[in-house]
């Protein structure tokens, strides 16, 4: 499943450190791929994405494909900011429960206060410098 | 966050604030209903908290001597015993990837439970509780993570002043974190100082009558780790 793409004109307030390891998941994340790691032991997946199981501390782990959809568990709109994010406020950012049973947090793209347990889906921000990702309701 | 009554909530966040601002104000002799209206006119910080339901930036210290009990007892002055303590790290610092109830503090409700196991009590032994709780609804959810209030009554227990000074159970009498100031790393020092002002029925105008065992806590993350001790004031 690919994710929808927006672009944005302006770079990243504070752009992720990419690593040899993670510049798989941010070169496919521009692309509309997301994507984590899952353990070939234990099978259990993981976000973000880590070189080893934080279940099991397994080496032995694959990359796979996430659908994207989940459920929003919380939600609210941040006024006071980190000096780098200042630009930004009033932002909206909340904690999703993905489809495949992973907790993230991330932006909340919505007008108004969305609903708990409301369906989200992630989409992907293309900034000048490189993407970011976001939640919004379905 | 998922409450059984999310408005019923708020409005008694609001409510909570307005005590826990009430021991910082009282030297300006503010009326409850004054604080609570200075309270919500601030503006919003993260929602639904404003600038007074969170605490401000502080510095601080704090000293306490830890001895062998011989020795405190030869000094021949009221001190405080270590009766019991308790650690719990669930194993993920802020959110956890796997879903959980974020607002059980499973942390707390283990660590408190370790701590009351060793101390030989029961929660509701406690006579004054003194926590980690940098925003209103901690104090709240930690209180009742710990026992010492039911689980989800917390936030009207506290409105119906039964964690207030002269309460079933009153906690944070210091004022707590958004009245008193949170140096994050020493809040736990002084937390326990409390204790001690109050167990030694040193604690003047905020002291608990009859205060012989209180509790505090410590965490970090969304309390993803917590540390918690009972105390025993010897007189």
């Amino acid at each position: 499943m690919t994710l929808a793409l927006q672009t944005v004109d302006r770079p990243r307030a504070f752009p992720p450190r990419m690593t040899e390891f993670t510049q798989r998941f941010w070169q496919g994340l521009s692309s509309g791929r997301f994507e984590t790691t899952r353990c070939d032991d234990c099978e259990r997946l993981t976000f973000p994405p880590k070189p080893f199981c934080p279940h099991c501390w397994s080496k032995r782990i694959a990359w796979v494909p996430l659908s994207g959809r989940g459920k929003l568990y919380a939600q609210t709109v941040v006024h006071a900011a980190p000096q780098v994010f200042q630009g930004e406020v009033p932002y909206r950012v909340g904690i999703v429960d993905l489809d495949e049973g992973l907790r993230i947090a991330t932006r909340v793209l919505a007008d108004g206060e969305p609903t708990l347990d409301t369906a989200v889906e992630i989409v992907v921000l293309n900034y000048q410098d490189g993407p970011l990702f976001a939640a919004r309701p379905l | 966050m998922h409450r059984p009554a999310p408005e019923e909530a708020v409005t008694s966040l609001h409510d909570l604030s307005a005590v826990d601002l009430l021991a910082g104000y009282r030297a300006k002799q503010f009326s409850p209903s004054e604080v609570l209206e200075e309270v919500l006119a601030q503006r919003p910080i993260v929602e639904p908290l404003g600038l007074y339901e969170v605490p401000p930036r502080g510095d601080g210290a704090a000293c306490i001597v830890l001895v062998d009990e011989d020795i405190a007892r030869a000094s021949g002055k009221p001190y405080v015993r270590v009766r019991g303590k308790g650690f719990f790290h669930e194993g993920a610092h802020q959110i956890n990837e796997v879903p959980n109830d974020m607002i059980a503090l499973v942390s707390a409700q283990k660590a408190g439970q370790a701590a009351y196991e060793e101390a030989g009590i029961a929660a509701s032994d406690i006579d004054l509780a003194e926590l980690y709780a940098p925003c209103t609804i901690i104090e709240v959810l930690a209180s009742e993570a710990l026992g010492l209030v039911p689980r989800g009554q917390g936030a009207r227990l506290c409105e119906e002043g039964a964690t207030s000074l002269g309460g079933r159970i009153p906690i944070c009498t210091s004022g707590g974190l958004q009245s008193r100031g949170h140096p994050a790393h020493v809040t736990p020092f002084y937390s326990l100082f409390e204790l001690n002002e109050q167990l030694t029925g040193r604690a003047g105008e905020r002291q608990v009558a009859n205060a012989r065992l209180g509790a505090t806590s410590a965490e970090l993350g969304n309390y993803n780790a917590a540390l918690v001790h009972v105390l025993e004031g010897v007189r």
